[in-house]
């Protein structure tokens, strides 16, 4: 991860509902609700961290599933970032 | 009826530090503050619920007032605070030394006094009857909200964690039921259900009735050793802790493991999981999960185990009609119809094909003779040129097949692959002359693997040709007659074993 901290604003809304419910696996719209961030904002951060690796996605017809990445290393970092103040 | 909720000495702490925090009493305070002659608030309260009143540590440098650390009569308006424990309603501490009064208001929630709520450096005479009673009747409003506040959120966050559990389950039994082969729903099941629980391992075990002994075969495992056993666990009924759950259908549930049964009108399976990450125990909020999402997973085996049942059943249907038109049509032909199939599905598999892509051309391949079951031996073994009219009827066996195999629902993905099997890559071919891409991905492959049949078979007019002789041919006429990419295929396909091995001796 190239910065030393979580990325700010919404991108860290998402990973931090993951870190703190770390055997969540949900749609878009699930995490939308739990996050309060509109549903294409949610779709297209997902996206995102699912391309970087952070979370796991199970694509279906209908949907698709977000879980946390299962990677060791990944989530050291990130609860390192985490436990890291927010910088602007 | 107002709700109540019980109040422990944590919660006693955490509405105090809400009430010092609370943005409307600092409204307030700035409002009163003009009819009480700027006194000094503060809140005395117990340390921990217990011992002694003093002045809350954070008064004032939440309130920013630092006159609150020297306080004057201090001693005296605590004593008579202690005095005052059991009063409910305000009260005022004269303090004669320096004629001022404090103003207190008991902070009373539920019957649980959190503190008191003091005003000091008042001059008595301020203490006047209209602001005093708006003060306390604000106080009183102030401190319910605050409680409604504190009880809400508790409830979200003890709701919460169950909702977000919830959401989680439904989003498992929509991935889990996207898909209806067996072997990938258990995979998919077993990882979904270890990540859910947070779990080590997870091991799916399905009964198999159909070898004796019956057993419980473990069909699915997700985390373990890096290297799996190279045979999957199978346990008799009884036989371990997952053959005791099968058996007694009851969960087990320790510290290191849970192992429920999958529940259809008869048990049909476990789910089983051992050791939780980082130490943690299973505990019975994992084990309501686990039954939830066994539940759901039953549905989706029991459906996966019904399709494949199904495509079973249309399989035999298939292979018995395609027995009878192989003996009917044997003249025609060099390769069986087991070699043909494999020659074609070997070309899907380099190609890429989707399963379902692949089950399509798999029962075309063995069906794809069958509108010619209405045509008459004679023209098969006819050694002249056809005439027009024999011609024609000939031309129409794709149309006559697809119309067969189309009157089966379950074959309709097969009929476009019979019709177009003999059209050509230019165009040029029957019955509709299509093009290029245009033509099903399936028959441009039974296309090329039928040619090859009918060119190393030979027919009444044209002689076998040996195996380098039609490969040659179809080289030919890529392009025109066939995909390029097709006969790039059959050719790394046919020179391998096991494909190399069936056309010995062609």
């Amino acid at each position: 991860m190239a910065s030393d901290s979580l990325p700010t604003g919404d991108q860290a809304k998402v990973i931090r509902f993951f870190l703190d419910n770390p055997n969540s696996i949900d749609t878009p719209r699930g995490v939308s609700a739990w996050t309060n961030l509109s549903l294409p904002e949610c779709r297209r951060i997902l996206e995102e961290l699912a391309k970087k690796g952070i979370l796991l996605a199970y694509r279906t017809s209908s949907t698709v599933g977000y879980s946390l990445t299962e990677n060791k290393k990944i989530l050291q970092t990130l609860q390192k970032l985490a436990k890291k103040p927010h910088q602007k | 009826m107002e709700n109540k909720v019980l109040i422990s000495p944590l919660d006693e702490k955490k509405l105090l530090e809400h009430l010092l925090d609370n943005h409307e009493l600092r409204r307030q305070r700035i409002l009163f503050n003009r009819f009480l002659g700027n006194p000094i608030w503060w809140v005395a309260c117990r340390q921990n619920g217990r011992g002694k009143l003093a002045m809350h540590s954070k008064c004032a440098h939440i309130w920013s007032d630092p006159r609150a650390e020297s306080l004057s009569c201090k001693k005296q308006i605590l004593s008579a605070l202690a005095r005052h424990l059991k009063n409910p309603s305000p009260f005022q501490v004269e303090c004669r030394k320096h004629r001022l009064a404090t103003y207190c208001i008991p902070l009373i929630v539920q019957n649980t006094r959190l503190g008191v709520l003091c005003m000091s450096h008042i001059r008595p005479a301020m203490l006047r009857k209209a602001p005093v009673d708006l003060l306390n009747s604000t106080i009183r409003l102030l401190l319910t909200n605050i409680v409604r506040e504190y009880e809400l959120k508790r409830l979200s966050e003890s709701v919460r964690p169950r909702a977000i559990a919830l959401s989680t389950v439904h989003t498992v039994h929509r991935i889990i039921n996207s898909t209806l082969n067996l072997d990938e729903l258990v995979t998919r099941l077993a990882h979904l259900t270890a990540q859910v629980l947070r779990a080590k391992t997870c091991a799916i075990f399905l009964y198999n009735r159909a070898k004796v002994p019956h057993l419980l075969v473990e069909r699915a495992r997700a985390g373990g050793p890096a290297k799996p056993a190279k045979r999957k666990r199978a346990l008799r009924a009884g036989e371990g802790i997952e053959g005791r759950v099968f058996h007694t259908a009851k969960h087990v549930i320790r510290k290191n493991l849970i192992c429920v049964p999958l529940i259809d009108e008869d048990v049909i399976g476990v789910i089983s999981l051992n050791d939780k990450k980082e130490g943690a125990s299973f505990d019975i909020f994992d084990q309501e999960i686990l039954t939830t999402l066994a539940e759901e997973a039953v549905i989706a085996i029991k459906n996966a185990q019904l399709y494949e049942e199904q495509k079973k059943v249309t399989l035999g249907a298939i292979q018995s009609l395609a027995a009878i038109l192989g003996a009917r049509f044997a003249h025609t032909r060099r390769l069986t119809s087991d070699s043909l199939l494999k020659i074609t599905l070997a070309i899907a598999d380099y190609l890429k094909l989707s399963e379902e892509e692949k089950q399509a051309i798999h029962y075309a391949t063995l069906l794809k003779d069958a509108g010619k079951i209405g045509l008459p031996d004679e023209i098969f073994r006819k050694p002249s040129k056809l005439t027009g009219e024999e011609y024609q009827m000939v031309r129409q066996h794709p149309v006559k097949g697809a119309m067969i195999v189309q009157s089966f629902e379950s074959l309709k993905p097969v009929a476009p692959i019979i019709l177009y099997s003999h059209e050509n890559f230019d165009g040029t071919g029957y019955p509709q002359g299509l093009k290029g891409n245009a033509i099903p991905m399936g028959a441009r492959i039974l296309s090329v693997v039928n040619a090859f049949d009918a060119l190393v078979a030979g027919r009444p007019y044209k002689t076998r040709a040996t195996l380098i002789e039609a490969m040659h041919e179809l080289r030919q006429h890529r392009g025109t007659q066939f995909d390029p990419r097709v006969i790039e295929a059959f050719e790394h396909v046919i020179a391998r074993p096991p494909i190399a091995k069936l056309l010995t001796g062609i």
